[in-house]
């Protein structure tokens, strides 16, 4: 019964597209869009309120795969081009999907300052410490020693924690899940879109063509979720949590969280969505009056 | 008539102040104006100079030597005999006297009365702004508006004691004004800026870089007034993307940079095209490759500007020539982007970035903005159609239904990714179309001079103003010249020149560059070629003397 009413809610979902997709069989990335088509339908959002920001990677080709408003930018891209459209209208809420390439690499510097910034924004990692669309090579999330097929010796670079460097630069919402859990996923992404600011979701997502060390079962054996009794605020026992990862295992759910002022709000002159702003030519006399 | 100042010294000692009173309080008299500045890279000391003339009639260029130099400084002094004319006047401190070699007039002005009136620092400037007024023959009374907020009333009333103190001890040359209309007085990025917010800017989003921060911190200290976001990026990157991203929801949106942050947006700039995303990006030229010279002026960036980015497709490039035509064409500039859904580049300089002038108050009335879009609900729309050169444009929210993809790749009419040969073809089509129905509405240059001209100039951008005043110049010596020049300067009809050109004329082409970049556009898509070159690539601006002397060079070969 309960297995018919999912059905039902899934054929009505708007989100949801017959588009056909051009990720591997298996791939990590498929539940990380049927989890997001759903949850975005269950907190009772339209096509129409959302838009999904992308670069370029796997990851990044979602926004094409659901129905609402896409911008499918450039490589590491995404996030100053979801700045520009989040100070354009608020109205909108703006989910992001990129891969760990894209986000930690390309990208790392739009990373630190639109953290900084703290934009409201949900921002969905598809880390599966691997080069995806590249075909295998190694990425900033990749360890030390790992084989990749160009680095055949192993990485030379240690591996950045993600989750460590977001809390350091004082994210708000510091979040793992998997890509194999949905229903944590989802819980996940509820509570990210709740948040009001910055949110990180680092969600891992086996490569199932050019991982074949951080495989299903690798991610399944080692993930576990975080005691009921985890204190979210605690910033030094989440650095702790944030930077346990592999053998010692590796905690889900969300590490970190602490409310702060977003980006927009310390725009405080800005009252409406900018977009909405009536502009004439004529706007600019009192400023020529000061040149005279 | 017009007169020559110069005002030396080192960064911090008050350059900037003297010659902003000079400026305002002759302007508000009735005369043109046109100052530049010649500055290092650097915040404290070195050798700077503001270089002030002013007109009876309107002034179209800077010259290289004075008719006052007012010296703030020992290097100054010495430095002065090189910037005054042989009957000019230098003014300094009477401290400094062993430094000069400076054999035309000088005024010494008394160090130890001046410590009578005050012991500020930086004083002798005030002093020296009350004799230039008196020198042009101003009231006394006009120095009772030399009062500046941020000051205390102590610095304020004792700066007004020294311009009054150098008032007395001028004599007047008597130049009256001549001009009666309302003027305002800007610099080349306050007009950029002026135009963008006149054009209904709504987001700025830059990286600083001389010399193109000004147009970001004019606009930031307009934000609440005009209720607009200006955002310091991370980097230049970061910059035109988020400009693009804002650009893509219905804002209209703006960033701003000089040669070498304009090198990191590249990339942006072909996403823009691609995406249909209007953007306005203005690059304020200063000397390249690399970091070249911060301060300094040059037009060599314009074959970059016109290829940028991988790919082939449209964009529309546009050199403003005055501080006038970077308003009105900053202006024009979001229309052009928003009908069209391309990048536009403005291509300003130092020199125009930097250089104030008085001009006729812009008339706002005359503009319309026009945004070009779609806003009913319609079941068959595409974003993307083929067949839409310009217009038809829709945004995320700007009706209730409509769903947006902006996309990088090649793509269907919808948005959606595709490989298909077809799809490519017709994408890449939709952007020749589109590039000559640019080429239509873009504007022809602007000639000017003798109808009988025997030889013509091209120039483009800010090499406008010193080429007139030597066409001018020329003519009055008995040459028979004129010149045309450009702000659109991409993409460029191919009968563009048709109507100038004959075959018994000899074509000058003008540049601040060495390569004469523009004369060869012109060449490759014309026809058209240059028998000779003028060129100044040595950091510094085109003078009509520099042009002219260069004139006669040629016409004696």
């Amino acid at each position: 019964m309960i297995d018919k009413i999912d059905a039902l809610k899934t054929v009505d979902n708007p989100f949801v597209t017959n588009n056909p997709t051009s990720w591997c069989p298996g791939c990590g990335n498929f539940s990380i869009l049927e989890t997001l088509n759903k949850t975005l339908f269950d907190v009772g959002l339209k096509p129409q309120d959302v838009l999904l920001v992308s670069g370029i990677g796997q990851a990044a080709k979602l926004p094409h795969y659901i129905h609402a408003h896409g911008l499918n930018t450039l490589h590491g891209r995404a996030l100053p081009s979801a700045l520009g459209a989040h100070v354009a209208n608020v109205d909108l809420k703006i989910i992001l999907n990129s891969g760990d390439g894209d986000t930690y690499g390309e990208g790392g510097n739009h990373l630190l300052h639109n953290i900084r910034r703290n934009i409201d924004i949900v921002h969905i990692v598809h880390n599966n410490q691997v080069y995806g669309l590249t075909k295998g090579q190694g990425s900033p999330t990749t360890p030390l020693g790992q084989v990749t097929r160009l680095q055949f010796d192993g990485m030379r670079s240690e591996a950045i924690s993600p989750l460590a460097l977001a809390i350091s630069l004082g994210c708000g919402f510091v979040a793992r899940s998997f890509s194999g859990d949905s229903e944590h996923l989802e819980e996940m992404i509820k509570a990210a879109m709740n948040h009001k600011g910055y949110a990180l979701i680092d969600v891992m997502q086996p490569c199932v063509s050019f991982n074949k060390i951080n495989t299903y079962k690798w991610y399944k054996d080692r993930a576990f979720k975080l005691p009921e009794d985890y204190d979210p605020k605690d910033k030094i026992k989440a650095f702790e949590m944030a930077q346990m990862f592999g053998d010692e295992g590796i905690p889900m759910g969300i590490l970190y969280k602490e409310d702060k002022s977003d980006f927009m709000s310390r725009i405080p002159h800005i009252t409406k969505p900018l977009v909405s702003y009536d502009r004439k030519p004529d706007d600019i006399e009192k400023l020529l009056d000061a040149l005279i | 008539m017009r007169k020559t100042i110069i005002i030396a010294g080192a960064a911090g000692e008050g350059i900037n102040t003297v010659e902003l009173y000079v400026e305002k309080l002759l302007k508000q008299e009735g005369y043109e104006i046109y100052a530049y500045k010649n500055y290092m890279s650097r915040v404290r000391g070195g050798y700077n100079y503001s270089t002030i003339t002013i007109g009876q009639e309107r002034v179209y260029s800077t010259e290289s030597h004075a008719d006052i130099f007012i010296a703030l400084n020992a290097e100054a002094v010495e430095n002065a005999s090189a910037q005054i004319k042989a009957d000019g006047t230098l003014i300094a401190l009477s401290g400094l006297k062993s430094k000069h070699d400076f054999e035309g007039k000088i005024i010494w002005v008394d160090e130890e009365e001046l410590k009578n009136i005050t012991k500020n620092k930086n004083s002798f400037g005030m002093v020296a702004v009350g004799m230039i007024i008196k020198w042009f023959g101003g009231e006394e009374s006009i120095l009772e508006k030399i009062n500046n907020k941020k000051w205390s009333d102590s610095i304020n009333s004792a700066n007004k004691a020294c311009a009054k103190w150098g008032y007395e001890q001028m004599e007047s040359v008597h130049m009256p004004a001549r001009a009666d209309e309302e003027r305002i007085i800007l610099n080349g990025n306050q007009a950029v800026a002026l135009g963008a917010l006149s054009a209904g800017l709504g987001f700025y989003c830059a990286y600083p870089m001389a010399p193109s921060t000004g147009i970001m911190n004019y606009l930031a200290a307009q934000e609440k007034k005009m209720n607009i976001v200006v955002e310091q990026a991370e980097d230049e990157i970061a910059a035109a993307m988020s400009a693009i991203g804002s650009a893509s929801n219905g804002v209209r949106s703006m960033t701003g940079t000089s040669g070498g942050g304009f090198a990191l947006m590249v990339e942006s700039i072909g996403f823009a095209a691609v995406s249909e995303v209007p953007i306005v990006i203005c690059n304020v030229q200063r000397p390249g490759p690399a970091t070249g010279l911060p301060t300094r002026t040059e037009q060599a960036d314009l074959a970059f500007v016109v290829t940028a980015s991988q790919g082939e497709f449209a964009r529309i490039v546009m050199a403003p020539r005055t501080v006038s035509d970077a308003y009105y064409s900053t202006f024009r500039a979001f229309n052009l982007a928003e009908k069209y859904q391309v990048p536009v580049i403005i291509l300003s300089d130092q020199l125009l970035a930097d250089s104030v002038q008085s001009i006729d108050r812009v008339d706002t009335s005359s503009l319309k903005i026009q945004r070009h879009l779609k806003e009913d609900f319609d079941p068959k729309y595409k974003r993307y159609d083929f067949e839409n050169i310009s217009g038809n444009r829709k945004y995320p929210g700007l009706d209730s239904q409509t769903l947006i993809m902006t996309d990088s790749h090649v793509h269907d009419e919808y948005g959606k990714v595709t490989e298909s040969e077809e799809m490519t073809i017709a994408l890449k089509n939709k952007f020749l179309n589109r590039i000559e129905a640019i080429k239509k509405e873009l504007s022809a240059p602007e000639f000017y001079g003798s109808e009988n001209y025997d030889t013509l100039f091209l120039s483009w951008g800010s090499t406008y103003g010193a080429l007139r005043e030597a066409v001018d110049e020329l003519n009055s010596r008995g040459n028979e010249v004129a010149m045309i020049s450009f702000t659109d300067v991409f993409p460029i009809r191919e009968n563009v020149l048709e109507p100038f050109i004959r075959p018994d004329v000899r074509v000058i082409n003008v540049e601040g560059n060495a390569m004469n970049q523009f004369g060869k556009i012109l060449r490759m898509e014309t026809g058209v070629k240059f028998s000779h070159s003028i060129n100044r690539y040595d950091g510094r601006p085109f003078t009509s003397a520099f042009i002219a002397e260069a004139y006669e060079v040629i016409k004696n070969d």
